[in-house]
């Protein structure tokens, strides 16, 4: 497998870990942390420090009605969970070969066959994702050596590669990498030559399009 | 914990309660779950207040919490988490549910049934107690900007956005300490495994 080169900034992780990314972005994260094993050394490190921090809070006594609720629960249910085993896991997981790594998968309800795609034009599809906060989730489909219209930024972007990679500027991206941009500066990536791009994408504030036509597709396309 | 205590001991103290975690998921030891809820849930309520949540929510996400560490105990792994670090993810997924309604996308780290796509972790070049301790240590060492700016972000729960705003300063500048800490941190950890892996 090839080694994950770019990834989140720390202050993001550290959201991440914190649990006060909105469900978009944690969605983006996750993705990204089940394909590199530097962010989810990183996150491990985070929850770990939230872990002492947790340790050293100052005590607040719950009610006596908290814990005799927990230990009816344990009472109640007191069977031990029957352990899948690993092998079998890894197996099966071989055999159905997903190209959505498992939080993604089980977040959209379907692998990549699954997924109905809308055309916006220039051979692009997407798939918006429902989220429950202000940012936009989306799959984006950009076929092999295709580039997306220019655009620039008001927020924070990032897209997470699922299968394929792309180029931006002199920077490639394949899967498991993340571009992330914070800048006004237009870029336009393209896809590479090999096969389709397949990203997961997330913005704070819709893209603007430095060409006519995406402009007149956004209000209907969500970007 | 004694703050005298040496880093062995106190990775004995923090070792004790992965063994009552063990206990918990090979034998559905009720005893050792009524241990661990009277050592570890007023520390989960006050950090979960801490983060500015009501008393009443915060008495609600730790009997989430603890219901949550009984019924999937079997997923708990001494090699991939601490006791508190799974304490702290679980409290803070069952703040989200119970605050904002939304579900935690959550990468399975700690499920030995899910195979990561990614190569799996090098979990035995440290212990995972001791990182958790001698990583707190790394954090305490760091300049006060740095330290108190992390620090402030996990105990309020709040984005580096947030959290520069309660300290009055630019977002520029609570990236760039929070930046510079984390890589001495990670630097810190990268000598630890080198030191270990040696």
């Amino acid at each position: 497998m090839t080694k994950v080169t770019h990834h989140f900034p720390d202050e993001l992780l550290l959201d991440y870990a914190n649990g006060s990314l909105g469900e978009s972005w944690a969605l983006a994260i996750a993705t990204h942390a089940e394909m590199s094993s530097e962010a989810q050394r990183v996150i491990i490190a985070y929850e770990a420090l939230g872990g002492e921090m947790l340790s050293r809070a100052r005590a607040q006594t719950p009610n006596d009605k908290t814990r005799a609720a927990c230990l009816a629960a344990a009472a109640a249910e007191n069977t031990i969970a029957p352990l899948k085993k690993h092998a079998d896991a890894s197996a099966e997981q071989r055999e159905q070969d997903p190209i959505f790594p498992k939080t993604l998968r089980r977040f959209l309800g379907v692998d990549l066959d699954g997924v109905k795609w809308r055309s916006i034009g220039g051979g692009i599809k997407q798939k918006i994702i429902e989220t429950r906060d202000a940012s936009v989730a989306r799959l984006l489909y950009i076929p092999a050596g295709v580039a997306t219209p220019w655009h620039s930024h008001r927020g924070n972007e990032a897209t997470v590669v699922l299968a394929g990679g792309f180029y931006d500027g002199d920077m490639s991206f394949t899967r498991g990498d993340v571009e992330f941009t914070d800048s006004t500066e237009p870029h336009q990536p393209r896809a590479m030559e090999d096969g389709p791009c397949i990203t997961l994408a997330v913005t704070d504030a819709p893209l603007r399009f430095t060409n006519i036509l995406p402009r007149l597709v956004q209000p209907f396309a969500r970007i | 914990m004694n703050a005298g205590k040496s880093q062995k001991a106190a990775g004995e103290v923090v070792d004790h309660w992965a063994r009552e975690m063990h206990a918990i998921k090979t034998r559905r030891d009720q005893a050792a779950f009524a241990r661990l809820f009277d050592h570890y849930a007023p520390r989960v309520k006050g950090f979960v207040m801490g983060a500015g949540v009501t008393a009443e929510m915060a008495e609600e996400i730790t009997q989430e919490t603890f219901i949550a560490i009984w019924r999937k105990s079997h997923l708990y792994d001494p090699k991939k988490a601490t006791v508190s670090s799974w304490l702290f993810a679980i409290s803070r997924n069952k703040k989200i549910d119970l605050l904002r309604r939304e579900t935690r996308p959550t990468p399975d780290m700690t499920d030995p049934a899910a195979a990561p796509d990614a190569p799996p972790l090098q979990d035995d070049l440290l212990d995972q107690n001791e990182q958790a301790a001698s990583l707190y240590e790394a954090l305490e060492t760091l300049p006060e900007d740095q330290r108190e700016t992390i620090r402030l972000a996990f105990i309020s729960g709040r984005s580096h956005t947030e959290v520069a705003q309660q300290l009055g300063i630019p977002v520029g500048t609570a990236k760039s300490r929070i930046r510079l800490g984390v890589a001495k941190l990670r630097e810190f950890l990268e000598k630890k495994d080198k030191d270990i892996g040696a």
